[in-house]
Parts: C-alpha cells; structure tokens; sequence
C-alpha cells in the first residue's frame, strides 16, 4: 500500500505566512528604530563635541584679556568688549548667518571676535569666526575681572546651552 | 513527487528564540550607548557648572580672606543645593533680564529658571556642595594662607548615582607679612657714626663712651639711633623730593581746567601715590625707632634729666622730628586717602571698572589705618561711611564686593575682633594705639623745656 504523505493546507500555510509577515515587520521596524536611534546618539555625541569646541574657543579668547569695558559691573548684553595686555580692543558679538538660518529654519548667527589693532582699520585678519551657528549669547559681569556667558548652540542635531565664569588675565589696572 | 513541508511550530518558535536573542544583544548594545552618551553630557555639564564654582571662589578669596566663612561654607559638605531656582548663591546672579536694568536681582532675574531652555532642563538635575578650610587653621605659618577648596556635583543616571569631584587650592593670605614693619637701616653704619655725630667724642668707640659718661651701651645706642635716623630722615633727599613733588603737584592742579579729566585723573593719582608713599616711609621710621624709646623710657637717668653725655639742645630738636615724622604719617596717610577718593567718582569713566576696583580696594587699606588711629577719633565712622558707600555700589551689581562689605561691616561692630582678622592691621594697632601715645607723651615731657623757651 502506497504511504500517504500529508501535504500543506492552506490553513498551515496562511498561518506560517502570517506568522512570517509579522516577524519580518517588527523586525524592520525593530531595525529601523535602531538605525534612527543610533543617528540620534552619534548627533546628540557630535552636537556635544561641538559645544565643547565653541565652549572653549569662547573661554579662551576671553581669557586673553585685562580688563572688561562692556558689560559694565552689574550689566548683560548680547555683546562683549574687553582690552588686552597690550592695550588692543577686542569684541565679541554676533552676525546674522543667512545660509545656516536657512538650513536649520531658525534664526542664528555667527559670534565673531574682532580685534582692533593700532592702525583703526578694518582688517580681515584681525576678524575670527568662533562660531557658526549661534541661537543667543550674552555676557553679564559679575566684577571687572570676570564675566559670564550664557550662549546656546545650535545645529541640525538639537540644541546646546552652557554657561560659563570666565577669568580675565590677572593684570592691567593702574596699579 | 517530492513533497515540501510547511515549517513547524518548534521551528517558528525556535526562529523567534534567534530573533529575541539578536534584538536583546541590539537592544543592551543601544541602552549602553544611551547610558554613556548621558553619562558624558551630564559629565561634562558637572565640569562646566564646577568650573563656574571655582571661578567664583577665586574672586571671592582674592576680595576678601574671610570669604569662605562669608559664604558659610567649612571643612564639611553640610548642605546640597540645586544648580537651579535660585537655591544656591553661585548660581543666583546669572544675568540681567528684566528692570531695572544694570542689576541683577538673585530673585527675579538672575537664577537659572524655567525660561532659560535648553539649560535649564539639561542642569536642574545637578545637586552640589561646596567645602573648603585653611591648610593651616591657626598660627603664621605659609599654609595659612592657602585654603583647600572641594566641590562635588551629584546626579541621579540612568544606572544610579553620577559624581564629579574637584579640588583646588586658592591663595588668600590671612596671616601676618614675614617681614618687619620697621625701616631696613645699616645699624652698623649708624652705630660707628653716633660718637662723633652725637656724642661729640669721635676718637671714642660707643663701649668706651659708656664708661666715659656713666651709661649703659643700650641707652647710647638708642639716643644716637633716634638722633641720627630722625636727623638723616629730615634732611634725606626722599623726604626733600616727595615735599617737592607734593608741592609741585598742587601747584599744577590749581592750574588745570576742568575739562583736562585724564590730566586732572594722573595728578591726583600722582599726589595720591606721593602721599601713601611718604606715609609708608614715616610709618616704617616710627615703628624701627619705637623700641628705642621703650629703651629709654626704662633708664633712669633719660627720665630724670635732659640726658647724659650729648648736647640736650640737639637731642630734644631730634625728639621733636621723630614727632615730625609721626605726625607727617598721620597726615600723609589721610591726604592720600583724600587724593584718592577724589579718583573714585571719575574712575569708571576713565580708567575702567577694574582701576575703581583698585582704587575701592586701597581705600579699604587705608581706612582700616585711619580708623585706628588715636588722633583721628572719627576715623571708625569715617570708614564705616565709606563701607555704606561701597554697599549702596555694589549690591546687585557686584556680588563678591557686596558680601565681603557686609563681612567687614559685622566685623568693625567688635573691634578686637576686627583686629584679630587682619593681623597686619593689629601690628599697626599695637604700635599705633598700644606705644605711640607713650612714645608722644615722653617726647613731650623731654621737649617742654625746648617749647617755652
């Protein structure tokens, strides 16, 4: 007598094929999630480094200077003018960046720090781009040998604010 | 015909088995990422909020020594505070938002509160304690002027607990100067110069004079050093070139017009500088012939007589300079303390805020001298005034000014312990307030004689 071999019903075969078609979905979605999450962690880990860099560059250009002329003690303002050692003027302020507002559809803007050297003219050189992408900045003086600053970065991966109390070079004055 | 099987329900189970095992290695693998990309964001706000801590203790220790202490701040963490809301005194002057603007209010508009985004949200799970003391608690030796700072951040991770400590030593002098507050002099010099200069015997050596007149060699050497310092400081070519100076700079001032303000500014600065100077020098002459006297008050024979051995005449012409140049200390120092407030007003237009500063700071040095000495008996009420003043300058504006204010006037209300605070100042107070008096009154009775006749 011939062995009968049961074959697939159709029932079988939509349960499988179901069962299949739910597994591949949560899969990709599974998938998908971490594809996205790890693009958000790598950004959220590149948004950091790069506060830490402006972060510094701030402190450190800051820190090159004697004495604060603006803010005043007990002043805040979206600008900072200090002198140096050699009696070189410096700013600090803020330049609307069309191209990165654009880009990032919120308003932001480059911090420059310009040094004005003894000639008292424009000089490209004497003109650094801190920053690119700047949503506020302001400086508060605490006391005439230190100020604060409050500024949030921006860029496509989120934002970034941070405060710091900068010293300024221990000199300078009449003494 | 070849028959194909349909997959089992053991083999779908063991698909799913593979499956769960591959998405909980993705799934560790993604929260462990999470977990150290937080870990580091909350770390490196603990550093930048911790480095905002060391930045105000260090301003806050180079105004005032005492600065810890005014904070309430000791060798033991006692309390955590928030970074946020304003919980903390180091982070409640942030910036100026709303008016009066040009002051921050610690309770308006100067915390960190919900309206400052994205930080808030990123620091408001910061706790933070603060502890600091002396490395040396008493006595003179250098460590007492270091104090060893601690501040430790806590949070709350998705593991646990985060912590950042950080440690730091700041500089802030409190005990006495290591160097005598007396004038350096070649005593030798001075010494082989008093038989002849004061004793009219130049062929005597000063052991051999105190046999000659009866004296001991202490009592000779204290009346050739008072005669001969106080005569030398008279006639010196310092004492000549400040009075020059002082009367030159008068003279160009009266003559100035008003609207020469960086000229004005220099030569009051200058008249100032030349006065605390003078000042300065007298003091060091007083306070290196001092003990002197206290020699000579101890000698019967100086009591009792116009003296032994030296021409009286000369000799209480020289009391009297040592007088002189006391009193030209008393003066100068009120007259540089003159020359200087006259800067203060214009300082900020002129020379910045960190010259005013400077110029507030040397105010508060000489109004500690001026408030302790006996001549000047208004001298505490000048200085407290003065302190009112710097009060009304600096509140909101200036919070490391404003306490270390609030600090000294608490502690002029207890003179003695004012004194203890600042052991410089207890070292003039001695010489000042404790032996001058006595010193003037001897210079008085030895010189009576001179006045009326």
């Amino acid at each position: 007598m011939k062995k009968l071999v049961a074959g697939t019903t159709m029932v079988e075969l939509l349960v499988v094929i179901g069962l299949i078609g739910l597994i591949g979905v949560a899969g990709m979605r599974f998938f998908t999630s971490v594809n996205t999450s790890q693009k958000a962690f790598s950004q959220q880990a590149i948004l950091q480094m790069e506060s830490r860099k402006a972060f510094d560059q701030i402190i450190d250009q800051i820190r090159e200077g004697t004495d604060v002329i603006r803010p005043v003690t007990g002043e805040t303002l979206h600008y900072m003018v200090f002198r140096d050692l050699i009696n070189q003027v410096s700013m600090l302020y803020l330049e609307p960046n069309k191209e990165e507002s654009n880009r990032l559809k919120q308003r932001v803007y480059r911090l420059i720090s310009y040094c004005n050297d003894f000639s008292g003219l424009y000089k490209k050189e004497n003109e650094k781009i801190l920053h690119n992408s700047i949503k506020q900045v302001r400086f508060s003086s605490l006391s005439p040998s230190s100020v604060q600053v409050n500024a949030t970065v921006v860029s496509d991966k989120g934002e970034y604010q941070f405060l710091a109390h900068v010293g300024l070079l221990n000199v300078g004055g009449i003494e | 015909m070849k028959q194909r099987k349909a997959m089992t329900l053991v083999e779908i189970t063991i698909g799913f088995a593979i499956l769960t095992a591959i998405s909980a290695f993705f799934i560790s693998f993604m929260t462990a990422s999470s977990k150290e990309i937080s870990f580091s964001s909350d770390h490196f706000n603990a550093v930048v909020l911790s480095q905002k801590i060391s930045e105000d203790l260090l301003e806050e220790m180079a105004l005032n020594p005492y600065g810890l202490e005014t904070l309430g701040i000791d060798e033991t963490i006692k309390s955590k505070h928030d970074v946020v809301d304003g919980s903390s005194v180091f982070f409640s002057f942030i910036e100026d938002r709303s008016e009066p603007w040009g002051l921050i209010e610690p309770a308006k508009d100067g915390m960190i509160n919900s309206s400052m985004q994205p930080l808030y949200n990123s620091v408001k799970k910061f706790k933070f304690g603060v502890s600091g003391s002396r490395l040396a608690k008493s006595g003179d030796h250098e460590d007492r002027n270091l104090v060893a700072c601690n501040v430790d951040f806590f949070w709350q991770t998705q593991t646990g607990k985060g912590a950042y400590n950080s440690s730091f030593d700041l500089f802030s002098p409190v005990s006495a100067k290591k160097v005598t507050l007396g004038v350096s002099l070649n005593e030798a010099e001075i010494d082989a110069r008093i038989p002849a200069e004061v004793y009219m015997r130049p062929t005597q050596t000063v052991g051999e004079l105190a046999t000659t007149i009866g004296e001991n060699v202490e009592a000779i050497l204290a009346v050739g050093r008072i005669s001969l310092i106080s005569r030398d400081f008279i006639n010196s070519q310092f004492y000549r070139d400040a009075k020059e100076k002082i009367k030159g700079l008068l003279a160009k001032l009266s003559t100035l017009p008003p609207e020469e303000t960086e000229e004005m500014f220099e030569t009051r600065l200058q008249l100032a500088k030349t006065w605390y100077e003078l000042a300065k020098v007298c003091f060091q002459i007083v306070s290196y012939l001092e003990p002197h006297f206290a020699t000579l008050q101890l000698q019967g024979k100086f009591d009792g007589s116009s003296g032994s051995g030296f021409n009286p005449i000369s000799f209480q012409q020289n009391l009297m300079s040592v007088r002189i140049i006391y009193e030209y200390f008393v003066g100068s120092i009120v007259q540089a303390r003159y020359y200087y407030l006259l800067l203060e007003p214009d300082m900020v237009a002129l020379k910045g805020n960190k010259a005013q500063m400077q110029i507030i700071q040397k105010l508060i040095d000489i109004y500690r001298v001026t408030a302790i000495l006996p001549v000047r008996p208004q001298g505490m009420s000048e200085y407290r005034s003065f302190l009112d003043r710097v009060h009304a300058l600096s509140v909101n504006r200036n919070p490391f000014l404003n306490r270390m204010v609030n600090h000294e006037l608490k502690l002029v209300e207890n003179r003695k312990n004012w004194l203890e605070h600042y052991p410089n100042l207890g070292r003039i107070d001695e010489l000042v307030a404790g032996k001058m008096p006595g010193v003037l009154a001897f210079i008085k009775a030895r010189t009576v004689g001179m006045l009326t006749n």
